[in-house]
This record gives structure tokens, sequence and C-alpha cells, in this order.
């Protein structure tokens, strides 16, 4: 019998169970024309997929909230306090004259606010007149720091920070950021040529990707005490 | 010296986390972004939707306990306050305007004259959803956002079983409309 729409949909979604897929596929296998409304749906699938992400913005990194003090009264904050923006200051990857540019201009605290909702304002600090953009990810256990292209002459910078987040800066270019779990995609296509990284106590693995290829794994050599210097240099040239 | 033991001395701060601080901690890591690209392309508006990932993750640590289904009750969460603001800024143009108002759907940005074709997609890629019913706009985001149709169901208030055709619909619907759009727009 020829499977559903709903049922070949699934099947690309990879929602069957083991049973399941396996009488579709092995119909698939003798109906030439199941193939070809199978391959249709996996193409409209993608087509539909990067339609959609053109709709995307970078995602803005925000302080999970918390509420419960420590022992150490260190997390005292008020909730209300904990849910400042550690600034996405993704301003970087945003077109200048763009809505998303005035967005992040907003969160800046640089542009005034264009929409009549408050926004969560910056940290005080982050908004000199030449700021070095940069983003955050909450308490991360491991982290993938992946750089588009090689810098020659670029260096990240890893040292201690004293909050739960991982975050890196960029000072200088024009750089965007894609962040996700355990993970900031940088991309550097506009070299900034100086990034720093501040990494968390709870970190316990940290591996840079440059042009995909690894420059460094923490697992493979421990970070120096103190602050480590990994140059982005192109494959090669070191 | 690796990273665990530069950090020894402050690591007891992170162990002396409850088990729902610890699963919140992880859903937030991992369900943060996911919610934020869905409601960024739900309402076209991505300050509201980082507000709204934020405020729905504010209830769920306020709730004290995770549900059976943290993604699904997030997203659920997130509509109703998604819902929430527009029917509050459609009063407040109500006020203002003394006719009946549209909400702003968050009009695509104009972008400069180089980037002329992708703004035009842009546009009908928006346009194409605001045709399609809620809820098959909602199941559309969600599952091109990475959700299982366990956790749409979830989202949804909608049988496991109704997702498949759910999907189907919204996607035909969806592609013949993007390619409406993108026609008259040529």
């Amino acid at each position: 019998m020829h499977p559903s729409d709903a049922a070949l949909l699934a099947l690309v979604h990879d929602e069957l169970s083991t049973g399941e897929s396996a009488a579709i596929r092995s119909h698939l296998a003798i109906c030439a024309a199941c193939r070809e409304r199978e391959a249709a749906v996996r193409s409209g699938e993608a087509q539909i997929g990067a339609l959609l992400r053109l709709l995307d913005h970078p995602v803005p990194v925000r302080a999970a909230p918390e509420a419960r003090a420590s022992r150490f009264g260190v997390r005292q904050a008020a909730l209300a306090a904990s849910l400042a923006v550690f600034l996405a200051g993704a301003a970087a990857a945003a077109v200048p004259g763009t809505a998303l540019n005035r967005w992040f201009q907003s969160q800046l605290g640089s542009a005034p606010p264009t929409a009549p909702r408050a926004t969560p304002s910056a940290p005080a600090g982050t908004a000199p007149a030449q700021v070095a953009g940069g983003v955050a990810i909450p308490a991360p256990r491991s982290l993938v720091i992946t750089f588009a292209e090689a810098e020659a002459g670029g260096v990240l910078t890893v040292r201690p920070g004293s909050r739960a987040d991982a975050s890196l800066q960029a000072y200088g270019g024009d750089v965007g950021y894609q962040v996700g779990d355990g993970r900031i995609e940088v991309d550097n296509r506009k070299p900034a040529g100086r990034y720093t990284l501040e990494v968390p106590a709870t970190l316990s693995r940290l591996t840079v990707l440059v042009d995909g290829r690894s420059v460094f794994d923490s697992a493979v050599r421990p970070l120096a005490a103190g602050v480590d210097s990994i140059p982005l240099a192109p494959a090669g040239s070191r | 010296m690796t990273l665990d033991s530069l950090y020894a001395a402050r690591a007891h701060v992170v162990d002396d986390e409850t088990p729902f601080e610890e699963a919140f901690r992880a859903c937030y890591a991992a369900r943060f972004a996911p919610l934020y690209t869905y409601l960024d392309r739900l309402t076209g508006d991505p300050d509201l939707a980082a507000d709204v990932a934020q405020e729905a993750f504010v209830r769920l640590h306020r709730r004290g306990e995770m549900p059976d289904q943290p993604a699904g009750w997030l997203v659920a969460v997130a509509n109703n306050l998604v819902r929430d603001e527009r029917r509050r800024v459609t009063r407040q143009l109500r006020l203002l305007s003394e006719e009946p108002a549209r909400a702003p759907v968050g009009a695509p940005p104009a972008d400069p004259a180089d980037d002329f074709d992708r703004a035009e997609r842009i546009a009908a890629v928006r346009a194409a959803l605001e045709r399609l019913s809620l809820r098959d706009r909602q199941a559309l985001l969600l599952r091109h956002g990475g959700y299982s149709y366990r956790e749409i169901a979830a989202a949804l208030g909608l049988a496991e079983t109704s997702i498949g055709t759910t999907l189907v619909r919204a996607s035909h619907a969806f592609r013949a409309a993007f390619e409406e759009m993108h026609d008259a727009s040529e």
C-alpha cells in the first residue's frame, strides 16, 4: 500500500517507529512513484527550512533566571535583577541601518529605543562609544567556539571570568555571532583580530575551531594558568 | 593545569544546586535558543521574542518543578504571552485611533538596496505565514525549529497522532502561499 503524505513526512522527520519506517522503506524500494514523492517531500522541507531561516535574528543571550541564594550569599540577587541582559553585543552582527541594527543599538543604550515597550538595559560599563561587541552563554559545561575564517595575526585570549557565563568579546572588525547550547559561532569574515574569552569555573572542556580545523582542545593541551593565548592563524602559517 | 583544577575552589557553588535547579539550568541552556527562534519567526519581532522567551523561563522557575514536557510547556506559556501582548497592543492602538486597528505584525525591515531581493523574499515568507491559520503556523514553525511531534502536541494541546496531517496541510499551504506572494512581487 502506498504510504500517505503524512507518513512520508513523518519518515523525513524521523518520527516513525523502527517498524513503521522499515515498512515504508521496503515499499519505497519497489515503488518509483513513492520514491519520487519522498524526494519531493524531502526537498520541500529543505526549501521551507531555508525560507524560514531568512527570518532569523541572532539569538540574544540572557542570564538564566535564578532566585535561590547559595549558602555563600552570592546569588542573593532578586529575580528581576537577574533578568538584566548580559549584552548580546552582537551589534556587530547587524547591518547598519536595519531594524536589527536599531534593535541592538537600543539594547546597547546608545540609541533611543524605538519600541514603546521597555527593553532590559545592558549592565553599566558595556556601552562606551567604542564598545567591544560580544556574546555570552550561561554556565556551559563544555564550550566549542567556531571561527568562520582564519585570521593572520588574530589571537583569542582566554582567561578565567568572575561570572557563571562564558563570554566572548571582539575588539574591532564587524563580527557576527550565533550561539547555541555550549557553542558560539563567530562570523569573522570582517575580522576583529583580537578576541577575549572569559570562561566560568564550571567549564570542563574548551574547543576552538578555525575554518573547520581544531586549533585548541583543552582535552589535548590544558589551558595555561591565568591567561592563555590561542592564535587564529591560517593552517601552515605557524 | 586544567580548567577544573583552576576553578576547583569555586566548583562547590554549582554542586550546591537542588535537582530542580540543575534541571532548570540544563533546560535553559538547551531550550532558550529554540524557543527564541520559534518566537522570533512567529512574531517577526526579535525584541518581543526575547522578552517572551525569558518570561516563559521565569514562569517555569517560579513553578518550582519541571513539567513532563518542558519544551512543549514553555511553548504553550510563550504562545499565551504572545497572544496577551498582541491583545494589549491592539487595545492600545484602538484607544489611539478610534478605528479597529490591526496589531503590528513585524513588518520586514527596510534593508539597503543591495539586499532588495532578500528583503522581498523575507516579506513573501512573512506574508505566506500570515495566510496560515495560527495553529498551522505554530505547528510549522515548531517543526522547523526542531521540535518533535510529541513536543508540538504538548505545546498546542493537540493529539500527537494529528500532528502529521497538520504539518502536511501547513507545509502545502505555506508553499502555495509563498509561491503566490513571490510571483506577485515579480
